[in-house]
């Protein structure tokens, strides 16, 4: 196991720029962030707790999929579309990544629990992993939400 | 079984549950309050999420990890009780993520379990891997009879804002709660 392997999937700088220069857009995916969060904080049994169900997150998502889509569909009109459909594809690509990496750490711990005879289903390698991810889902928001407000600290200077 | 279940809070998430969603609010509420030598790990002790929250809180921390941890625990709050795509989600996204961390002084529930009916104290998480004393409830109600108690929340002492002492003290309707959150609470 590396640090690495269970880090989350950062999107790109000009992702990340594409992504806060957008109410809709930064609404859209930092939702997503916060529930890929809920998926898996309560396996670090310290960082806090799962608000929804597995079931409720994979709907939530599925949601955010559907509306990413009608954005690509809408950005087919526009001016510079070939760009904008472009980056949408990687914003849906980058949330399917973290959430398949959530997915796979709640299977080691679902894996582990079947092996257990002590019947404490959440490992040490769990936690572990579960910690490194939930860390960098946390890091990934700070610097969305700091990124977000310098844009609308930008849009409201007179000379811009 | 212990009687009292406590739950840590930031201000801010009471404000949204009494405010924004009809005085139904959402915990996990854990037992007792420091539950030393006993199975809650850590996000289940209240003592240590209060410690956790107070201490960055009071040193004004802007890098806290807790406080990050709160924002995105209170988001949640927030898809859970508002429709995607309102305006209402989103107004409450920016305070989420923009609000002055003041709004994040801890306070804790006190509820009276034996006063809960059965069902609705839901085991699960570490209550169920490791048998913590731990429920999530996810409508305690304000109002007659009251479902819960508030402690420690000592604004004067704390010397918190006046509007924070504002809506604890209630008398804003959602919309002038809202306004009063952006105007004073935004940074």
């Amino acid at each position: 196991m590396n640090q690495h392997e269970f880090s989350p999937r950062y999107p790109s700088r000009p992702l990340m720029q594409f992504i806060v220069n957008n109410e809709g857009r930064y609404e859209l995916y930092t939702e997503a962030i916060t529930l890929l969060h809920d998926l898996v904080v309560e396996l670090t049994n310290m960082d806090g707790k799962s608000r929804f169900t597995p079931q409720e997150i994979n709907r939530e998502l599925e949601a955010i999929d559907q509306r990413l889509i009608g954005a690509q569909i809408r950005a087919a009109g526009s001016s510079n579309h070939t760009s904008s459909r472009q980056k949408l594809v990687e914003v849906r690509q980058n949330i399917d990544e973290n959430h398949q990496l959530a997915n796979r750490i709640r299977n080691l711990n679902a894996d582990f629990a079947a092996e257990s005879v002590y019947n404490k289903p959440t490992s040490e390698l769990t936690q572990n992993t579960a910690r490194i991810f939930v860390s960098g889902m946390m890091s990934l928001y700070t610097t969305l939400r700091i990124l977000h407000r310098q844009y609308a600290a930008l849009k409201e200077t007179p000379d811009n | 079984m212990s009687r009292y279940y406590y739950s840590t809070q930031p201000f801010l998430a009471w404000c949204f549950n009494h405010y924004f969603y009809g005085g139904v609010h959402f915990a996990w509420v854990g037992a007792p309050f420091y539950p030393y030598r006993l199975p809650n790990p850590t996000s289940s002790s209240p003592f240590r999420i209060y410690q956790d929250l107070y201490e960055p809180w009071k040193d004004r921390d802007r890098f806290s990890r807790t406080i990050a941890q709160m924002r995105l625990d209170v988001r949640k709050g927030v898809i859970a009780g508002t429709n995607p795509r309102s305006l209402k989600r989103r107004r409450l996204f920016r305070l989420c993520d923009d609000i002055s961390q003041v709004f994040f002084y801890p306070i804790v529930y006190r509820v009276d379990v034996d006063l809960i009916a059965p069902v609705r104290l839901e085991l699960g998480g570490s209550g169920e891997e490791v048998g913590s004393q731990e429920f999530k409830i996810v409508d305690l109600h304000e109002g007659q009879p009251n479902e819960f108690d508030i402690l420690f929340a000592d604004f004067q002492v704390e010397g918190v804002p006046s509007y924070m002492l504002d809506l604890w003290n209630g008398g804003f309707t959602e919309r002038q709660a809202l306004e009063l959150l952006e105007t004073k609470g935004l940074v």
